[in-house]
């Protein structure tokens, strides 16, 4: 019994704030919160290292079929489904961030700027801390 | 020196990738395939396949693939192993330092609404960058062009197929990738 419900939650809720990939975060501050910073850097390396170790699996058994002709057409069938999946995870976040109709625009603007000219992500999301920042300071 | 580079672009990744995986994913493809051209469109996008069909975090399995591939085809085995785990420590670190900062740093009260403000902006811009990485990976070489109508139709068909498949009858992601991919072997 390392915390209660409610301070998971907490946690959990935490992490989602934190920039970066949920998976560490929460082992993070779930480290964080067990054992201070020692247990913080144990529950990151747990994560990682499974997942490397699966990787290195995985690159031995595949990287020998990459050139079959079966597997490169089995590829081009599942590249176009994952274009599919990627509208739908972008549609159903749009939908359930209830965006006012007046900004229906910025999505789509953004979606166009970052995939046709190649503007960096980087930049957008500064930009929409920096705005957010301010619209919460002086508008609100 | 590869090694540095992958470190330090990810730490980048991880340390500013606010808005969640999403985000963080197109941070990934901006700097593999955009900014260091290690990878092409092709060769990202079937890393993405294997990320999502994998346990754990697409966001993260992708960084530690990218930084594998990023160096195999030029420099062999045992150096990708190594710029993968460099890739991991750069994504990984960011989290830690933040932990660390959250855990000294408490937001005061009246701070409040400007939180708020900051996540419901980036609720709106989010979408809008994973709508990026699927607009961007849409290249001829991965959907076919006019030239290849052939190529071009089934890519459309199966893009349709997955986009109703998740919609309408709430079909796992990776199972309808998976079905695409039989379509694919029989088709294409």
């Amino acid at each position: 019994m390392w915390m209660s419900d409610e301070e998971f939650d907490r946690l959990v809720a935490q992490a989602q704030l934190m920039p970066g990939a949920f998976s560490l975060n929460l082992a993070a501050v779930i480290g964080r919160r067990v054992d201070g910073r020692r247990g913080s850097a144990v529950a990151i390396a747990a994560t990682v290292i499974p997942l490397m170790l699966l990787f290195l699996l995985l690159v031995a058994v595949f990287s020998p079929m990459r050139h079959w002709d079966l597997f490169e057409s089995m590829l081009r069938g599942m590249r176009p489904a994952l274009i599919g999946v990627l509208a739908v995870v972008a549609f159903r976040m749009g939908r359930s961030s209830k965006v006012d109709l007046s900004f229906l625009w910025v999505p789509f603007v953004v979606a166009v700027a970052v995939g046709i000219f190649q503007l960096a992500p980087l930049y957008i999301l500064l930009l929409t801390v920096g705005a957010g920042f301010l619209y919460g300071k002086f508008l609100r | 020196m590869t090694y540095l580079i992958l470190f330090i672009g990810f730490f980048f990744v991880g340390f500013f990738g606010f808005g969640g995986p999403d985000a963080v994913l197109a941070m990934v493809e901006h700097l593999v395939v955009v900014q260091t051209g290690w990878l092409t469109h092709e060769q990202f996008i079937d890393l993405l396949i294997v990320s999502k069909a994998v346990p754990g975090e697409t966001a993260v399995n992708a960084a530690t693939l990218s930084g594998y591939a990023a160096v195999m085809s030029n420099l062999g085995f045992f150096t990708a192993i190594g710029a993968s785990t460099a890739a991991m420590l750069g994504l990984a670190m960011p989290s830690f330092v933040w932990t660390e900062l959250a855990a000294r740093i408490t937001i005061p009260k009246e701070y409040q609404p400007i939180t708020e403000s900051i996540i419901d902006f980036l609720r709106v811009v989010v979408p809008g960058l994973i709508g990026g990485v699927a607009l961007s990976l849409c290249t001829p070489e991965i959907i076919g062009s006019l030239d290849t109508p052939w190529h071009l139709g089934v890519s459309v068909f199966l893009c349709l197929f997955t986009i109703v498949g998740m919609t309408a009858f709430r079909f796992n992601p990776v199972f309808l990738i998976l079905l695409s991919g039989v379509a694919g072997m029989l088709l294409l």
